[in-house]
């Protein structure tokens, strides 16, 4: 593993993103951001399903990895 | 009873109601809702099945259809319900199960091996010939004369397939979470169960809210504990000398044990960017630690010896090991996602990108990308389309095979008696997998869902996704074979049940009553008691466009002697009387059936309701050796246990029951419904012997096969606080064989309840039923099975050619008989029926009932029936 990987451009990027400032929403103006398919997870269920397959096919894990799922031997 | 309850606490209900009716239509205008940049579940409870089939891999051209394989499906149901204990405690429930079966990739051997095993007449791949310049060859050994021969270069991969027997994994898991006004905490765990894996997990996480709620920092922490216990017998040609202190002989089988640990923290950080898009990164590790390796895979090691004598052809020769893969014993990974959602103002849709980043200290790194698009459509309806791009580099000890060259290292001095052991301290190397998902590939993937909100916050899902998987797709190329490429597709379908919407509208229906009385207007629900649990009925709606939803499971378990009659039957009676036309060698020693269906009822008119009713079932059965019988080939009594040949496990999609329903009388003392309904054959009545053409039990299969009409005429009254009832129903087979050849056979069945309220809200029933039901007519139909005749040499290669002979289909012992099936039963039930008095479920109705056999006699010889349990969850809506 070397430390020098994008994962920390992705915490370096977020962080520029805040330290710029973002646009202030009040409360009263977020009501796109209150519909259901404008959640980052819009359905728990099907996407732990999907992954569930992914990672019996694929090698890397998700982040909820430790969380059984089970062996995915065949 | 509950209504008079209703009544007396009418007044303070009411206040409640009202304010809660005035929160759902606050919190129905967006503006008013704070939403957190990660909002927490909501409320819901969700049923979904989803189907994973792989397509055929490239065998060398080699059929699967001639090697007695199929390809792998997984059949998945997961049943999960989101709620709030109270306003600020919520909890999530989960279930899943995953019925696997198939044939997937053991190992990777040259193709050249192949084309050896094929003229050497070898049970496996065992060597392979190479030409003075190390490329491996097939060669033709007819036109040997003593000096030379014919080869041709024959460069490739091919897998070798094992089909592990199908197997049921279950899943369950709980977690509790407190909610503050700017934080939450969660904490939760569960267990995964399969035969030969054991997972426990405990997680905890959390957020906290920063400048109203646009900033949100997320963790989560979680920890797994995994016992391996992997049955080897399937895995007998490869040396186990590296796995010696792990291997422990348990049931007569040389059985793995290993254990494992995982650790994973993350980190998160959400960002409202505008009022149309969020933002989210998040930095996660794993750290496993254990028993890395997966226990059916194996790896082959080829020795080229540097020193080998070369006779007049020139040839070399490659020996071939098999040993079990050995992956190192700790894994640290690192995980880095990128989440953006952006609302499209113009379409009312939406935007998901998700990036992840994965990279890991046995040299996997791995992208993946995926974007989606959400888009509601007029009248509640939503398409979804999709994409995802996945690649990864392959594992530092990744190898299709690994070729050394030097001699064999043989353990000690070689013996003609016992075969010869490697010597794995020889060995260059000490890690080693040929798991084709350790190797460098690419996939991609496209998808499309499309749901629909019903009503009241039912939603239905339907969606598909097809993959292909290829060393191709690997980003920068240098990819694996196309030799380990396959493609897949994955069909699911999903109901939601928004239970906050639900209680929302039944409250605005009802002009600020609560939910309970509007299903009392309804004429069903409180007033009119049900029928226990184990009784299939659903009383109609009797008001038009009334919509319910019944989720039932049952339970049943067979264990103990077995029956001729009525009376326990000797195995050496079974031996000689169990089979027709033969003798047995096998019998059940125990067995289940879940099964799992959802009842949707819609009244189109207020004189009759129809029913649809999915059903999904998994199925296992164990078998035992009879004792008296004749040996079975591999010469070893098995008492039972796990061996592959004696569990048999199916799952899936069962049939499908269309129902409808007409109220004969109706009173507020007496009513009278007659059903009609009809079977329609959706299970699957193919389920084969693992690797074999044969068919498996018939109590096996999924479904009848058949159409069948399911007439049934139920009488309820009650008063006071006494209910009571009586069933008749039947089935009656509409055609004469299905399309296995046979037709199981018709059935009658009669019962009578009665129930009493011991509490306004609980109340219990005593049930007593009989059940006579026919046995099977007909039988499996004669099928083909696959011989290999020998090879013809195309191109230079051996190309195995096969014939089919027609056989009849095997029986090992009375599941295998149409004859011991069906008989007559007498059952007592004891049931118990809760009315949830308040809350958002309030008014639904939950039941559960165990029938416990009293007498029984069987046609034929069958397991002793333990009893059922039944549960059911009914929600009007």
């Amino acid at each position: 593993m070397n430390l020098s990987k994008p994962y920390l451009v992705v915490l370096a990027l977020l962080l520029c993103v805040c330290a710029t400032g973002c646009a202030s929403v009040a409360p009263w103006e977020r009501g796109n951001m209150a519909k259901p398919h404008m959640a980052l997870e819009p359905d728990h269920q099907r996407s732990t399903m999907r992954e569930h397959i992914h990672s019996s096919r694929e090698a890397a894990s998700g982040e909820n990895a430790a969380e059984g799922g089970g062996c995915g031997c065949n | 009873m509950a209504a008079t309850k209703q009544k007396r606490t009418g007044s303070k209900r009411k206040g409640r109601d009202s304010l809660r009716a005035l929160t759902a239509a606050a919190l129905a205008l967006p503006g008013l809702m704070v939403s957190s940049a990660r909002a927490a579940p909501g409320d819901e409870f969700s049923f979904e099945y989803q189907h994973y089939q792989e397509g055929e891999r490239n065998l060398d051209g080699q059929k699967y259809r001639d090697l007695n394989l199929k390809p792998i499906q997984v059949d998945s149901l997961a049943a999960s319900m989101t709620g709030h204990v109270t306003d600020r405690v919520n909890f999530e429930l989960g279930f899943t199960q995953d019925t696997w079966s198939g044939a997937t990739p053991v190992t990777t051997v040259p193709r050249a091996a192949i084309a050896d095993q094929l003229t050497s007449g070898a049970s496996r791949p065992i060597e392979y010939f190479t030409d003075a310049g190390h490329n491996p060859v097939a060669v033709n050994w007819s036109t040997y004369d003593g000096n030379s021969v014919q080869y041709a270069k024959d460069p490739g991969l091919v897998h070798i397939m094992a089909s592990a027997s199908p197997e049921t994994r279950r899943q369950v898991n709980l977690s509790l979470g407190y909610e503050w006004d700017e934080a939450t905490l969660k904490v939760g765990g569960g267990a995964s169960v399969e035969h030969d894996y054991r997972s426990m997990f405990v997680n905890t996480g959390g957020s906290f809210d920063f400048d109203q709620k646009q900033t949100t920092v997320s963790y989560g922490l979680s920890f797994t504990h995994s016992n391996i216990a992997a049955s080897l017998e399937a895995n007998t040609a490869a040396d186990w000398g590296n796995y010696q202190d792990k291997i422990r002989i348990t049931n007569g089988q040389s059985t793995l044990y290993g254990n494992r640990n995982d650790f994973a923290a993350n980190v998160g950080l959400t960002q409202i960017l505008n009022k149309n898009a969020v933002l989210e990164g998040s930095v996660g590790f794993t750290r496993s630690t254990g028993y890395l390796s997966n226990p059916y895979k194996a790896v082959m090691l080829a020795f080229d010896d540097p020193n080998q004598f070369i006779d007049s052809t020139g040839l070399r020769t490659v020996v071939l090991q098999g040993v079990l893969e050995q992956r190192p014993t700790s894994r640290n990974q690192v995980n880095a996602d990128l989440r953006y959602v952006q609302y499209i103002e113009n379409t009312d849709g939406s935007l998901h990108l998700d990036y992840r980043y994965y990279d890991d200290d046995w040299g996997i790194s791995a992208h993946s990308l995926e974007l989606s698009w959400y888009q509601p459509i007029a009248d509640g309806w939503m398409i979804v389309p999709g994409a995802r791009y996945y690649t990864q580099t392959a594992a530092s000890f990744y190898q299709p095979y690994f070729l050394f060259n030097q001699a064999y290292p043989l353990l000690g001095p070689p013996r003609p008696d016992v075969p010869r052991r490697l010597d794995f301290s020889q060995l260059p190397i000490d890690k080693f997998s040929s798991d084709e998902r350790l190797s460098g590939f690419g996939t991609l993937s496209g998808q499309l869902a499309v749901s629909k909100e019903l009503l009241h916050g039912i939603r239905i899902e339907f969606g598909a996704e097809y993959s292909s998987h290829a060393g191709a797709l690997k980003l920068g190329g240098r990819g694996e074979g196309s030799y380990a490429d396959f493609s897949s597709y994955t069909v699911y379908t999903a109901l939601k049940l928004d239970l906050a919407a639900r209680a929302a509208a039944l409250t605005n229906a009802s002009g600020g009553d609560g939910p309970g009385e509007t299903t009392d207007d309804s004429g069903t629900s409180e007033r009119q008691a049900d029928a226990p649990a184990g009784v299939h009925f659903n009383r109609m709606l009797g008001r038009a466009h009334g919509f319910q939803m019944t989720y039932r499971f049952d339970y049943s378990g067979w264990s103990g002697s077995m029956l001729h009659g009525s009376k326990a039957a000797g195995d050496d009676e079974i031996v000689a009387d169990g089979c027709p036309n033969g003798i047995c060698t096998m019998t059940p020693q125990h067995a289940y059936t879940h099964t799992y269906t959802v009842d949707f009822l819609y009244a189109p008119t207020d004189w009759m309701t129809f029913d649809i009713t999915p059903q999904f079932l998994d199925t296992h059965l164990a078998l035992r050796d009879l004792e008296g019988a004749p040996l079975p080939a591999s010469g070893i009594f098995h008492p039972g246990g796990p061996l592959p040949s004696h569990s048999r496990t199916t799952g899936g999609l069962g049939d499908t029951l269309v129902t409808a329903l007409f109220g004969l009388v109706t009173t507020d003392e007496h009513q009278l419904q007659a059903d009609v309904g009809i079977s329609v054959p959706t299970g699957s009545v193919s389920k084969r012997l693992n690797t074999s053409s044969d068919f498996t039990s018939y109590s096996s299969q999924l479904g009848s096969g058949t159409w069948d009409l399911h007439p049934s005429l139920t009488y309820t009254g009650q008063m006071d606080r006494w209910s009571w009832g009586a069933q008749l129903s039947g089935v009656k087979r509409l055609q004469s064989r299905n399309s296995a050849g046979y037709a199981l056979g018709d059935a009658v069945e009669a019962t009578g309840w009665t129930g009493r309220n011991i509490l306004d809200w609980l109340s219990v029933s005593l049930r007593g039923d009989y059940i006579s039901q026919g046995s099977i007519k007909g039988a499996y139909k004669d099928h083909l099975t696959p011989v290999q005749t020998g090879y013809d040499i195309v191109d230079g290669r051996p190309v195995p050619t096969y014939e089919y002979d027609s056989t009849s289909n095997a029986v090992a012992g009375p599941m295998d008989s149409a004859a011991s099936s069906g008989g007559h039963y007498w059952n007592v039930g004891f049931g118990l029926s809760a009315v949830i008095p308040d809350g958002q479920l309030q008014g639904n109705r939950v039941s559960i009932e165990w029938l416990q056999p009293v007498e029984v006699n069987v046609n034929g010889y069958q397991l002793r029936r333990q009893g059922t349990f039944s549960m059911s969850w009914s929600i009007a809506f």
